[in-house]
């Protein structure tokens, strides 16, 4: 009886063996993703005001500073206005762009597609640090906000072209000619046909200029020369800066990261626009002089 | 519909102004020599590039360690991630979209606080430590745990995972799964399925997270100086440092070193990597 039965049940055991294995492994990695952020909301709530363990006591002081930080709610107001006009300009740019390159066929199309997106592909801090030489000792400009925003748009424009494109190869066209074949003319067929159909593809490409230029603040190493030089301030060397941050501030923005950045993002998974989301990325710069 | 070709003037323009000129001004730049700070004035000369590649080997030995670093925090990428995608891939599609979700969710926090809490994990007082001295394993903090290349490579791997997992699924996803039960039918072992099956099916995945990995992360320039300490500085760091000492001759020459690479290196994944496919899918 048991000799019968042992060797099955064992063999169900080494037959799920693996999917146990590999659930575990799983679990191991989303620990490991979610780790670094668990700590920091941890910290948010921590009234020391270095990160360090053993944890004091329970506060909230760091999300009541945070509303009554000036610099801080001067950068917020910096980076909705960089924001939005990069992602509007970014949209209308790319969306502009995907339509010929889905549908029309032209020489060097592939060399051409290639070259819209090389600025994906190169590090950011190349793209950068080169406008950053156009812009000073060539150019002769002032940075500030609207240099930012042309960085920004380099980036972001392509990643939409991508988006859109995608939605744009599954568009079924007999539906355009349809519309015009009952008498629409092109510009209604566009509007009342097309656009519907690539909306979604459109708030996609949205997303993603949004969301990477809100990334792009607070990937000031990465972007350097768009954040830190081209923002306006050449600044001096960042390593000294970094080792004198004010942990205090550090922790104010824990707080606002919590309070800005999450809830945003659990909206955004109610497919809402997550309108808050971007404040929280020039806090950074305040964070970092 | 000819009209339509207009609609890549703006995106075309942007592209040009704001990136191939610049690129082509940096590239002119380098080989450039001035004597005044900013000048536009001065002679055509290679000294900077001879500087990078000379200047007592500093500079060519940081590149080096830069490409071997992300050499390796890639290959870590892939070891790690690639059970991690299959995991998800092997749940039901229902599943599949919140794991999915999950792993794309750390890009909507701040990116540089993700690395910051690093230092609260691995450093002297951090989470870690804390957690081996009260379980009275170590008495003395492990200080090798933080700044230097190993936490480094740590953090790298953090950030980068999830464009791993993402491509490796997307090619797992891709993947006819009836040539593994057929491979198991005739007779191979899981692990031969593995290897002469599925591993051959997915390795565009693999070649399009090097292209998302191993690139970014030569560009990484908060990571090493945030976790990296005095032995993790890599060449983004001196470049930096060469453009905030207004050096921009010898600045634009080390990037233009490291661009060149990344040129090199996509031209030559160009036949493995197809870009426009990996989006478009």
């Amino acid at each position: 009886m048991s000799g019968e039965g042992s060797p099955r049940r064992r063999r169900r055991w080494t037959r799920r063996m693996p999917r146990l294995l590999l659930t575990l492994y799983g679990l191991l990695g989303f620990a490991f993703l979610y780790l670094p952020i668990v700590v920091l909301i941890i910290f948010s709530f921590n009234s020391s005001a270095v990160i360090t363990f053993p944890l004091q006591h329970f506060t909230v002081s760091w999300y009541r500073e945070l509303r009554e930080d000036f610099v801080l709610l001067g950068a917020v107001r910096n980076s909705i206005l960089v924001t939005a006009v990069t992602t509007v300009g970014a949209t209308l740019v790319g969306t502009a762009a995907a339509f010929p390159l889905v549908r029309m066929g032209f020489r060097m199309k592939r060399t051409f597609n290639l070259f819209l997106l090389l600025p994906i592909v190169i590090p950011g801090i190349l793209t950068g640090i080169a406008l950053l030489i156009l812009f000073v000792p060539v150019l002769n400009l002032t940075l500030s906000l609207n240099t930012v925003i042309a960085g920004q748009i380099v980036l972001a424009g392509p990643f939409v072209v991508l988006v859109v494109a995608s939605r744009l190869y599954g568009f079924n066209q007999q539906l355009e000619a349809a519309a015009m074949d009952l008498g629409a003319t092109p510009w209604r067929t566009f509007w009342h046909i097309t656009f519907p159909l690539i909306l979604p593809g459109v708030l996609a490409g949205a997303l993603i200029a949004f969301t990477l230029t809100h990334l792009l603040h607070h990937r000031p190493g990465q972007h350097a020369a768009d954040v830190h030089l081209v923002a306006g301030q050449v600044r001096r060397d960042p390593k000294a800066q970094r080792a004198g941050l004010d942990h205090r501030r550090a922790d104010a923005w824990h707080a606002a990261h919590r309070e800005l950045v999450a809830p945003p993002a659990r909206r955004l998974k109610m497919r809402r626009a997550p309108r808050y989301r971007a404040p929280a990325a020039g806090v950074l710069d305040s964070l970092m002089p | 519909m000819p009209r339509l070709l207009w609609g890549l003037l703006p995106l075309a323009t942007i592209d040009v102004v704001l990136f191939l000129v610049p690129m082509v001004i940096m590239a002119l730049f380098s080989l450039r020599f001035s004597e005044e700070l900013l000048g536009l004035t001065g002679r055509w000369t290679v000294a900077h590039y001879i500087k990078v590649f000379t200047s007592e080997g500093i500079y060519l030995h940081i590149l080096v360690k830069t490409i071997v670093i992300a050499l390796i925090a890639t290959a870590a990428c892939l070891l790690v991630g690639y059970p991690f995608a299959y995991f998800i891939a092997s749940t039901s599609r229902r599943w599949q979209g919140v794991l999915l979700t999950l792993v794309i969710m750390p890009f909507w926090t701040s990116y540089l606080l993700r690395v910051y809490a690093w230092t609260a994990i691995l450093g002297d007082r951090g989470l870690i430590n804390e957690a081996l001295h009260f379980l009275r394993i170590t008495d003395q903090p492990l200080s090798f745990l933080l700044f230097n290349v190993f936490s480094e490579i740590v953090v790298f791997v953090y950030l980068y995972i999830p464009y791993a997992v993402l491509a490796i699924y997307a090619s797992l996803e891709k993947m006819d799964r009836s040539l593994v039960l057929a491979a198991m039918d005739l007779g191979a072992t899981p692990v031969q399925a593995f290897l002469r099956v599925v591993l051959p099916q997915t390795l565009p995945g693999v070649y399009a997270s090097i292209v998302f990995v191993f690139i970014p992360i030569l560009g990484e320039y908060v990571t090493p100086t945030l976790v990296g300490g005095m032995s993790g500085v890599l060449i983004t760091n001196l470049l930096v440092n060469q453009i905030h000492a207004l050096e921009f001759g010898f600045g634009a020459a080390i990037a233009f070193v490291i661009a060149t690479f990344v040129l090199v290196l996509l031209l030559g994944l160009r036949r493995s990597v197809d870009l426009e496919r990996l989006y478009v899918g």
